[in-house]
C-alpha cells in the first residue's frame, strides 16, 4: 500500500520534472540567440509551453493514477472519461493567457510588417489537420457507440428466445454526447488560440522569418497536446467499446463443452476493437513525439545579420 | 520581402493619418499590389502598440478612397486604382520634384513639409477663387 502510494507520488512527480528538464535544457540553448530581444520572447515562449505542458500532464496522470479521489468527489464514468478534455481547456487557457501578456512595442519609433498573419500561415498545416481528424473520429466513434449502445452506459445482446446479456461499462449517449461536446469546445478553443499567435505582436528587434518560426513553433506545441489527448480519448472509448463488445460474445459457463452463447461475431469485432484503440493511442503518441523538420532561421534582420561575424 | 509603416507616437500628426499616408504612398507606388491582403486590424494595432480603433479608422479612410476593400473571411485587400494617363503624369512630377529636392539635399521630413505647406497655400488660393467668383 505504502510502495503503490509512493509510485503514485513518483509518477507525479515525474510530471513535473521531466518537462522541467526539458523546459531548463532549451532554455540553455537560447544563450546561443545573437539577439537579446529574441532570447526573451523564446524564454517566454518556451515556459508557456512548459507551464501549460505540466499541468495536462499533471491532471491526466491523477485521473489515471487516483481515480478513487474522482468517485469520492461524486464524479462518475462519464464526467471522468470527460476530464482529459476538460484538461486540455486549462492547457489552452496558459497558452491563450501567454499571448494575450505579450509585451507591446515600447518607444516613440515604432514599425511593423505589412504581412497579413492568420492561423493558417502561423500553424503547420499537418498538425491543424491532425487535430481535425481526430475530431472527426472522436464524432464517429461517439455517434456510432451511442447508436449501438441498448442505454445510456450499456449495451445487450439477446439470443435465444428469451435470454439477455447485458454489458454495464459502455459508451453509450451518457459517455458520448459529453465527450463529443467537449471535444467540439476544445477544437473551437484552439482555433481561438492559433488566432492569438497570430495576431500577438511582433518580436522586436528581430528578423520577421524568425518572429513567424517562433509562432510557428507555439502553436505546434499547443496543437501537439491537443491532438494527443483527443486522439487518446478517442483510442480509449474503442478500447472500451471493444472490450464491452468482447465480453457479450464471450457468454455462457465456462467449462468443457459447446457453448452456443457464445458469438464468434462480438469477439472477432471486440478484439479488433482493442487493438484499433491500441494503434490509435500508438498513433497519437508518435504524432505528439514526432520531431519537427522546422530549423530556427536567422534571427537577425539582414543588416544587422550582414555585420556579425560568423 | 515585406514592406513596413512606421509610425512616431510622440509627433503631433494623429496615428491613423501616420498610417494612412504611409499605407496611401506604398499602393500608389505598387509596393502593395493589387489583391494583397494587409494585416488584421488587430494584428497591425498589436506590432504597433496602438489601439485597434485607430488601425480600423485608417483602413476605413483607405476604403473611402477607393484603395482598400475589406470583405468578410477575406480581410483587407489593396485595390489599387487602375493606371490612368492623369495619375501616371502626376506620379511623373511627384518623382521629378523628389529626385530634384534630394538633390538640394532636402531630407524626407523636409520634402514632405513642401507639400504640405503648397497643399495649404493651394487650399488657400482656391477658397479665395470661389469667393471672389461668387
Amino acid at each position: 500500500m505504502v510502495l503503490d502510494e509512493a509510485i503514485r507520488a513518483g509518477a507525479l512527480g515525474a510530471c513535473v520534472a521531466v518537462p522541467a528538464v526539458l523546459v531548463w535544457r532549451e532554455l540553455r540553448g537560447l544563450a546561443r540567440l545573437a539577439s537579446m530581444a529574441a532570447r526573451r520572447a523564446a524564454r517566454r515562449a518556451t515556459l508557456t509551453s512548459g507551464i501549460a505542458g505540466v499541468l495536462l500532464l499533471l491532471v491526466n496522470a491523477f485521473v489515471v493514477l487516483y481515480p478513487h479521489h474522482l468517485f469520492q468527489m461524486g464524479l462518475g464514468g462519464p464526467q471522468i472519461s470527460g476530464t482529459p478534455l476538460a484538461s486540455l481547456l486549462i492547457f489552452l487557457a496558459v497558452y491563450a493567457v501567454g499571448e494575450l501578456t505579450w509585451p507591446r512595442p515600447e518607444g516613440g519609433r515604432r514599425e511593423a510588417r505589412l504581412t497579413a498573419r492568420t492561423p493558417a500561415r502561423v500553424a503547420p498545416p499537418l498538425a491543424r489537420r491532425l487535430v481535425r481528424g481526430w475530431l472527426g473520429a472522436l464524432a464517429v466513434v461517439t455517434v456510432v457507440f451511442g447508436l449501438m449502445a441498448s442505454g445510456p452506459r450499456h449495451i445487450a445482446r439477446v439470443f435465444g428466445d428469451d435470454k439477455a446479456f447485458t454489458v454495464r461499462i459502455f459508451p453509450g449517449w451518457e459517455w458520448a454526447g459529453p465527450v463529443l461536446a467537449a471535444g467540439i469546445l476544445v477544437v473551437a478553443c484552439t482555433e481561438l488560440v492559433l488566432r492569438l499567435v497570430a495576431v500577438r505582436p511582433a518580436a522586436s528587434g528581430v528578423d520577421p522569418g524568425w518572429d513567424l518560426w517562433l509562432r510557428r513553433r507555439t502553436t505546434r506545441r499547443a496543437l501537439g497536446g491537443v491532438q494527443l489527448v483527443i486522439g487518446l480519448t478517442v483510442a480509449g472509448l474503442v478500447v472500451i467499446g471493444g472490450r464491452s463488445l468482447l465480453w457479450l460474445g464471450n457468454v455462457g459457463p465456462m467449462g468443457v463443452g459447446p457453448r452456443p452463447e457464445v458469438s464468434e461475431g462480438y469477439i472477432i469485432a471486440g478484439g479488433a476493437g482493442i487493438l484499433l484503440g491500441l494503434s490509435l493511442a500508438v498513433a497519437a503518441v508518435a504524432a505528439a513525439c514526432w520531431p519537427s523538420r522546422d530549423p530556427a532561421p536567422d534571427v537577425l534582420v539582414g543588416a544587422e545579420r550582414a555585420g556579425v561575424p560568423s | 520581402m515585406s514592406v513596413a509603416v512606421r509610425i512616431d507616437v510622440d509627433s503631433s500628426t494623429p496615428h491613423y493619418e501616420q498610417l494612412r499616408s504611409q499605407l496611401a504612398a506604398l499602393i500608389a507606388a505598387g509596393a502593395l499590389a493589387d489583391g494583397e491582403r494587409l494585416p488584421t486590424v488587430r494584428a497591425l494595432a498589436n506590432d504597433l502598440g496602438i489601439a485597434a480603433a485607430t488601425v480600423s479608422r485608417t483602413y476605413r479612410d483607405l476604403e473611402g478612397a477607393g484603395l482598400v476593400s475589406t470583405r468578410r473571411r477575406v480581410g483587407t485587400v489593396v485595390t489599387s486604382p487602375g493606371p490612368t494617363l492623369e495619375r501616371a503624369a502626376v506620379a511623373e512630377a511627384a518623382e521629378r520634384f523628389v529626385t530634384l529636392a534630394r538633390d538640394h539635399q532636402f531630407s524626407d521630413q523636409e520634402i514632405r513639409d513642401v507639400v504640405a505647406a503648397t497643399l495649404i497655400g493651394s487650399a488657400g488660393s482656391s477658397r479665395a477663387d470661389r469667393i471672389g467668383s461668387s
